[in-house]
């Protein structure tokens, strides 16, 4: 047994300390940061890791993590959840990317999601979207000067109604804009705009002049309280038993009513005689299985059918079309884009009818286009607007997101094949 | 024997320097170390919950991936740190963006050249809340209620209030074209101001005209505003006014030691403020001894939505030691001291740092619902009253200042 000098056993001692804390602070590091090991983990569906810049998550992760000591140092009261910061983080993401169909989602409002992925309906039994000008849009991506910064105000749209849901029952439609929500108004870019132009026109005569200052008058008191798109959208699609005075309009005229949110719950499919009335919720695919064949001519009515759930799309895809390419997803991405494919498909399938319209979203607007361009169905009606892929996220502290993937352009050329 | 025993303690100490240093970050951060970590550590298995690092470092690269989009990585990485600021839920600790920190240094630097307005927020462009005395708006015609529509013929509508700012303000003798609208007149005005260096008097002491009541205005709470008070105090003092009335409306603060000092020209030798720090546990500030004026004459502070931290200090003070009585509206409740933090890559992050309490222990800290409009906080005036915004609404003009005719009221009532 080594025998220690007396002057070297203290040394020793202190050396152990530094050594046992030095290795223990590392260690922690490494578990906070998840090590080398969870930097190399690959991410998306299809594996398709490409950044147009060349950065590696790696020192994005880095940088985080150093803000968060930081935090975590200076603030005034102790952090006591770390997690909460990283939520925090990833819903600051999402909403810079201002995109209508990438939208953070509180816990209440993901869990609405999910059971409307079902076809559970909350809150006033609709859906709805943030919508932004995308030539403005586009303006600020590209730095550009002519940005006219009004014009990013969003639009709060109602995208789908439930049938027998309160909105339906006050008379809100697909489409139709929401104004206002119990005491509070939105804000919204035409009225800044209306504003702004009857303003330039004021100094033209006195009587312009003396309309403008009622209307400026008008405009302050209204907008005294505003309400965020974000949190009118929680409010329409969460809860039950809440009287919501609403104001929307169609864009012609204003409409108000007292609503009360109530839960309601919307068929898949909805048969009567010929027509089908499909949503692609969660088991769409199932109810149309088990509702039998449809024969040639069926028409199938794909209108007032929003964001619904796009891996269903997929299996009522595969239950009405042929196998094949159907289309890919365009993006900006660097790479391969993706595509929409049915490996084992319908074996006769031909001659449906789709109603669709402007309410034709999400993944039913997709459906129609991918099934259209094979010449499976023909369409009745005109689809508008973007085709975008969405796919959802959930969080470990119950929020999510959803993300707009790409838009889906259809395979045309194996349709002439 | 010995031997034994120091070879058993050695690994006792490396593993006792281990754990410490393992959860260093824990106690530093001032929350009990967590055992899931440990666990983790001696497990070697992977968690049931992911790290944070873990969950930004998934969704980033997720969303870089996969949104349809090529966003730069910088813009994301920014917005999720502003993201993760936002989360503590306290307004004034925020990351700042390099173009948005250049401009916070710009505005903090004091000295500037401008036309000598304080502006505030409008649909149209921005109101004027204040026009210093003898500054180059002041002398042009320029009021306090004016809503300026344009800057140099471009529109102003919508247009955020900094960026106004920033249009107005410009080199030296140079001039700048302020198109505004004033209540109850039809016609916009025009007027052509020339540019200077605005000095702001921080404080400025008179007799209110047709009045025994002497007036002191307090702008912000700087280094140099001591004196000018102390100065303008003892002015108003010597004329033997019936009363005293403090303007501390739209004061957006400034040093606590500024406010504490002038708090000794009313109380000697009492807490001001309490202070919470990051392991530091409270702190206190009291107020000098010797300084006291003995003012026997009623006060009024007038106080508005725009008096902030150390204005509402100062009320709050008065108001607690039984000094003065407050007339106005409630105060904006910012009752907590930042630090600007430099980063890297010239982005800034500004944190709360500390917390302060007035001496009866009340914390007025501003509190706000989801859309970020007032709820509660703030220091509540003893008499509500609102200003009276008209064509001719001009601060410290009895006449066309409706709470200051309040305040005067209220001391003519305490002398009867």
């Amino acid at each position: 047994m080594a025998n220690f000098p007396k002057s070297v056993f203290p040394a020793l001692c202190a050396v152990a300390i530094a050594a046992g804390f030095w290795g223990g602070h590392e260690a922690r590091v490494r578990q906070d940061t998840g090590g080398a090991s969870a930097s190399a983990k690959s991410i998306g569906l299809d594996s398709m890791i490409a950044s147009n810049d060349q950065a590696r998550p790696g020192s994005e992760a880095d940088y985080f993590y150093q803000m968060m000591l930081l935090l975590e140092r200076e603030y005034v009261d102790a952090v006591t959840d770390e997690s909460k910061l990283a939520f925090g983080a990833v819903k600051g993401m999402v909403d810079t990317l201002m995109d209508p169909m990438s939208q953070h989602l509180s816990p209440g409002e993901f869990k609405a999601l999910m059971a409307r992925k079902k076809g559970q309906f909350e809150g006033i039994g609709v859906e709805v979207l943030l919508n932004y000008d995308q030539t403005q849009l586009e303006k600020l991506r590209k730095n550009e000067s002519d940005l006219d910064p009004l014009l990013l105000v969003p639009d709060v749209v109602v995208s789908m109604v439930a049938p027998n849901g309160p909105a339906a029952k006050a008379g809100i439609k697909p489409g139709d804009r929401i104004e206002r929500v119990g005491a509070k108004w939105l804000m919204t870019s035409s009225a800044l705009i209306r504003l702004r132009d009857l303003q330039s026109k004021s100094t033209q005569s006195r009587a312009a002049a003396e309309a403008f200052a009622k209307e400026r008058a008008d405009f302050q008191a209204k907008f005294k309280k505003v309400l965020s798109p974000a949190r009118a959208k929680e409010i329409l699609t969460t809860g039950t038993g809440k009287t919501l005075e609403i104001t929307w309009t169609d864009g012609k005229a204003s409409k108000s009513a007292k609503v009360v949110t109530a839960g309601c719950e919307v068929p898949a499919i909805k048969r009567e005689g010929r027509e089908v009335a499909l949503k692609l919720f969660d088991g769409a695919a199932e109810a149309l299985k088990r509702a039998g064949t449809l024969e040639p001519g069926t028409v199938i009515d794909l209108r007032n059918s929003s964001q619904g759930d796009f891996d269903e799309l997929k299996s009522v895809l595969a239950l009405l079309g042929p196998s094949g390419t159907y289309g890919t997803l365009k993006s900006e991405r660097v790479g391969e884009p993706r595509t929409l494919s049915v490996e084992t498909g319908a074996p006769s399938a031909t001659g449906f009818t789709l109603k669709v319209d402007s309410s034709t979203t999400g993944a039913a607007r997709i459906l129609a286009e991918a099934l259209a361009a094979r010449g499976v169905a023909k369409l009745e009606g005109k689809l508008s607007g973007e085709a975008v892929w969405i796919e959802t996220r959930s969080l470990a502290n119950g929020s999510g997101y959803t993300l707009a993937i790409g838009e889906f352009v259809p395979n045309r050329a194996e349709a002439s094949k | 024997m010995r031997t034994l025993v120091r070879l058993i303690v050695l690994p006792v100490l490396l593993v006792a320097g281990f754990a410490t240093g393992f959860a260093w970050r824990d106690v530093w951060a001032g929350r009990p170390p967590s055992g899931e970590i440990f666990g983790r550590l001696v497990k070697g298995e992977p968690a049931k919950k992911p790290s944070p690092v873990e969950i930004f470092r998934d969704n980033f690269g997720y969303i870089q991936a996969n949104f349809r989009r090529a966003v730069p990585s910088t813009k994301l990485k920014h917005s999720a740190m502003a993201g993760m600021f936002a989360s503590l839920g306290d307004p004034h600790t925020s990351f700042l963006e390099p173009v948005a920190a250049d401009r916070l240094k710009l505005e903090t630097r004091g000295d500037f050249v401008g036309i000598g307005a304080r502006l505030a927020p409008d649909p149209l462009g921005a109101r004027i809340a204040t026009v210093f005395k003898n500054a180059p708006a002041d002398r042009a015609g320029v009021k306090s209620g004016d809503t300026i529509i344009a800057v140099d013929g471009a529109n102003t509508a919508g247009m955020p209030t900094d960026e106004i700012v920033s249009k107005i303000r410009g080199k030296e003798a140079t001039t700048v074209e302020v198109k505004v609208v004033r209540p109850k007149q039809p016609d916009p005005l025009i007027f052509k101001i020339k540019r200077a260096v605005v000095v702001i008097p921080t404080a400025e002491g008179k007799m209110l005209e047709g009045t025994t009541v002497g007036y002191v205005n307090v702008s912000q709470f700087a280094e140099t505003t001591v004196q000018q008070f102390e100065q303008a105090l003892r002015e108003v003092m010597a004329r033997k006014p019936t009363g005293l009335v403090i303007d501390m409306r739209s004061n957006p603060g400034g040093l606590l030691q500024t406010a504490s000092e002038l708090l000794g020209r009313f109380v000697e030798n009492k807490v001001v403020v309490k202070m919470k720090m990051r392991g530091q546990g409270e702190t206190f500030a009291t107020t000098p001894t010797g300084k006291a004026l003995g003012i026997k004459v009623p006060i009024v502070v007038l106080i508005n939505e725009e008096s902030a931290s150390a204005a509402e200090i100062f009320a709050g003070v008065l108001q607690d030691y039984q000094k003065a009585t407050l007339v106005g509206e409630h105060t904006y409740g910012k009752a907590s001291v930042q630090n600007v933090f430099s980063v890297v890559d010239q982005a800034s992050a500004k944190i709360t740092i500390a917390r302060y309490y007035l001496p009866s222990g009340r914390d007025i800290s501003r509190k706000v619902d989801e859309d970020g409009e007032y709820l509660s906080g703030g220091i509540a005036p003893d008499i509500v009253k609102a200003l009276d915004i008209n064509a001719d609404t001009l601060l410290g003009d009895p006449k066309k200042d409706s709470q200051l005719a309040k305040a005067i009221e209220v001391i003519a009532g305490k002398t009867r």
